[in-house]
């Protein structure tokens, strides 16, 4: 042993002793001062921490933590802060905290420094999680919203009756085009017909060679057989005639009544027509949930938006159980911390209770809101704790405004759950500008609103719902100055409307995503526009039946005047030889009949004569 | 110029009158002190067990120095020996909750993968270290002092400014 090496091991942790003594309050403050900068991403400043062994107690005189956003303001700002830690806990490495009380919190305080941080390069994209998956889908969603590419221009275009009968190709006048081009072709196998069909000089020769004919003047039964010879070989050539014919005759006759037919289909056509224009014309589907949908919808969602990555800022420092510790790859000799379970019932760090209170900024318009509250529970191992952190922050304000903030961070068991509920009562729209759109007022001048959010999350489901409830509400139109029906609309029932609500929706849970967004609003847009399109969707039903019926007289009598004349023509040749070869055939039975009558009397008259003769020449005395 | 010192603190430590035993229990303690990171309860009680245990404090700091330096290569291989020593042997899990549990205990960061491995690390070649080094010492005394004395690296340190500055420090010490 070297007794002598005592008095050095001494100096040195006097020295120790004395150096942490010293610096250990800066060393507190810059600690503090660096956590916070890394969760805001804009400078915290504390003044003149004082951190005492006695008693285990900080304190300090003043909190800043600028806004990111404006960093000659600052987001929050607090007075006087003090705690005391717990020094069994302490010992095992563990801060524990009784109560804290935070006074005085102010937002939106001039800052005499910029407290900007110096701009560090761009951390490597993380792998997207839950919530990027949330978004991304998200705005997939209002990208893909029909009633956000909405155009009005299109509409307009709609309501014009050139385009309308642009937009559709007319089936009739293909029809009747088809039509025509069917009777063109007909027509040219009847002009075939006309040309190579000429029956007239056999039905002449026929009738010449039989007219005149008298079987009681010819003389003998041979000339009358010859005859007969005759009159059967006319038959035949009158058969083929007349089967020609025939076959000819019911072809053009069913040609013809295909052309009538068109003539009766074309009623068909004309209402087909009618029916696909309306349908082409029909005005933009404006029921309920589209309109707040496309006149607001992004807007909402930009908020729904920018409440999301507040949450998922919230959540990345909120503490999540894993039951066995999984292998990390720790930066270079920082190593992982293992946890085992805990038989101390304190948690690594915790605050049981902290007590806050302050007031938002007076302006000469609005008083400032008093708040106070406390949050318990604040803990970096809830699983540990086992009590879920709970927010309660209620303020009011001399003009009746009311705001309440209600949260559960439960994340003392894997899975997690978040509930987060902000109430707004009568929060004041006074001059509060509006997105720029030709559809919304630039401004709304008075009002006042109920604004309800709900944020829900657990495991892999998350809910936030938006309720906006207006009241007396009076808005700025000086930047509608537009002839567009619908805007005249909207500027009506934004005129007209006592209250106004919106209620919105997201829902996501897996790959599924569910936006869903209704208001009173639309209902009495939706009304209002139909209520005075209906007269101008009447004239323009007239207007297209009305040119509907030219395009149908001018087409149909392009095709009535091709086929008319010749069907006139055609119908009277017909029905010329039709007359022609039934007369021929009618003369020819006749002919025929007598001839063969006259050769049967006459064979009679023969045997008779042949029988009397041989009835002499046996009984001659007889 | 770092290995140069480091060389030459070494040759100057071999050649002084320090016991080899004392020098070899320095320079084993000094290997724990380089290897395990992190200034805390540990160091203060292995810096407390060099002041009062006769032992050489120039080979530990030596040995400090040195292994202070390889411990940043070795840190993966730290970080694996402690996360299965923390986590993979059973029987060892209730020590470790009762030390998590105990009062001070966690403030020596025992929990550390990376300072529970290159403790195991160190510990293991603890006595490895200590005789080791005592042979070293007693071979170079012995065998190996004269033809180093001779060689040109010897002559060059010996001239070189900063070693010159360092020889200067040393006997201002006494």
């Amino acid at each position: 042993m070297r007794w002598k090496g005592f008095i050095p091991f001494l100096i040195l942790i006097i020295g120790w002793i004395l150096i942490v003594r010293l610096f250990l309050d800066h060393w507190i403050e810059s600690g503090l001062e660096k956590f916070g900068e890394a969760i805001v991403g804009a400078r915290v400043e504390i003044d003149d921490l004082d951190f005492r062994f006695s008693d285990l107690s900080i304190e300090w005189k003043r909190l800043q933590v600028a806004n990111p956003k404006n960093p000659w303001t600052n987001l929050i700002e607090t007075e006087r802060t003090a705690f005391r830690m717990n020094l069994g806990a302490l010992l095992r490495k563990r801060i524990v905290i009784e109560e804290m009380a935070v006074l005085n919190v102010r937002s939106g305080t001039p800052r005499t420094k910029n407290g900007a941080l110096p701009k560090k390069p761009k951390p490597p994209k993380k792998q997207p999680g839950f919530f990027d998956h949330v978004k991304a889908q998200l705005m997939r969603e209002v990208e893909t919203m029909p009633v956000m590419q909405w155009d009005p221009k299109q509409f307009k275009q709609k309501l014009n009756l050139d385009s309308i009968f642009a937009l559709v190709p007319l089936t009739m006048v293909e029809k009747i085009d088809s039509a025509k081009q069917d009777a063109q072709m007909t027509l040219k196998k009847w002009e075939y017909f006309q040309q190579t069909f000429h029956p007239e000089a056999d039905l002449k020769k026929i009738q010449m060679d039989f007219q005149d004919v008298d079987p009681k003047k010819i003389n003998t039964v041979g000339e009358l057989l010859s005859l007969v010879n005759k009159a059967q070989s006319a038959q035949k050539t009158l058969s083929a005639i007349s089967d020609t014919f025939q076959l000819r005759n019911n072809q053009i006759r069913k040609d013809m009544a295909r052309f009538k037919s068109y003539g009766q289909q074309i009623d068909d056509w004309v209402k087909t027509d009618y029916n696909a224009i309306l349908q082409k014309a029909q005005i933009p589907d404006l029921s309920a949930q589209n309109i707040a949908k496309m006149l607001i919808g992004k807007t909402i969602l930009h908020h729904m938006d920018q409440a999301i990555d507040l949450y998922q800022t919230i959540r990345k420092y909120l503490p999540s159980p894993s039951e066995k510790p999984k292998k990390e790859k720790p930066a270079r000799m920082k190593g992982q911390n293992i946890h085992y379970p805990s038989r101390y019932p304190f948690p690594s760090f915790l605050i049981r209770k902290i007590v806050v209170s302050g007031k938002t900024g007076t302006s000469q318009e609005k008083s400032g809101i008093v708040w106070a509250g406390q949050i318990t529970d604040v803990t970096s191992q809830p699983w540990v704790w086992k009590k879920p952190t709970r927010v309660l922050l209620s303020g009011a304000a001399q003009d009746q405004r009311r705001i309440e903030l209600t949260a559960i961070l439960d994340h003392t068991t894997p899975s997690e759950k978040d509930s987060i509920h902000v109430q707004m009562r009568n929060t004041s729209l006074n001059r509060l500008s509006l997105v720029e759109s030709r559809y919304l007022p630039s401004q709304i001048e008075k009002g006042k609103a109920d604004i309800d959010f709900i944020l829900r999350f657990k495991k892999d489901a998350f809910l936030a719902m938006l309720n906006f409830h207006t009241k007396e509400l009076t808005l700025d139109f000086s930047s509608m100055k537009s002839k567009d029906v619908f805007v005249h609309i909207l500027q009506q029932v934004f005129e007209t409307l006592p209250q106004l609500t919106f209620r919105t929706k997201i829902f996501a849970q897996g790959e599924k995503i569910e936006f869903q967004m209704d208001s009173n609003f639309d209902e009495h847009v939706s009304k209002e526009f139909q209520r005075l399109t209906a007269q101008t969707l009447a004239d323009l039903k007239n207007q297209i039946k009305m040119r509907l019926e030219r395009i149908r007289q001018q087409k149909y009598q392009e095709f009535a005047s091709l086929v008319q004349e010749k069907q006139i023509g055609m119908e009277k040749l017909l029905e010329g030889y039709e007359k022609e070869i039934g007369l021929s055939k009618n003369l020819l039975e006749t002919k025929q009949n007598a001839l063969l009558k006259e050769i049967e009397k006459r064979k009679k008259n023969e045997e008779k004569k042949l029988k009397e003769r041989a009835k002499q020449w046996l009984n001659p005395n007889g | 110029m770092f290995y140069l010192k480091i060389l030459h603190r070494l040759i100057t430590l071999l050649r002084s009158d320090a016991s080899p035993t004392q020098m070899a229990w320095g320079f084993a303690l000094g290997t724990v002190l380089g290897f395990t990171p992190f200034l805390g309860l540990h160091t203060l009680l292995l810096i407390g067990m060099l002041c009062i245990f006769r032992v050489n404090l120039s080979s530990a700091f030596f040995s400090w120095a040195l292994y202070s330096a390889l411990a940043w290569i070795l840190d993966p291989l730290f970080h694996s020996i402690g996360f299965f020593v923390l986590t993979q042997i059973p029987f060892l899990l209730p020590l470790w909750t009762k030390l998590y549990n105990l009062p001070l205990a966690p403030l020596t960061r025992f929990n550390n993968t990376v300072f529970m491995g290159s403790l195991v690390f160190s510990l293991v070649l603890f006595l490895p270290h200590y005789f080791g080094f005592k042979w070293f010492v007693q071979k170079y005394r012995k065998d190996w002092h004269t033809p180093i004395e001779k060689l040109k690296i010897v002559h060059v340190l010996k001239a070189s400014k900063i070693v010159q500055f360092y020889f200067k420090i040393q006997k201002m010490e006494g």
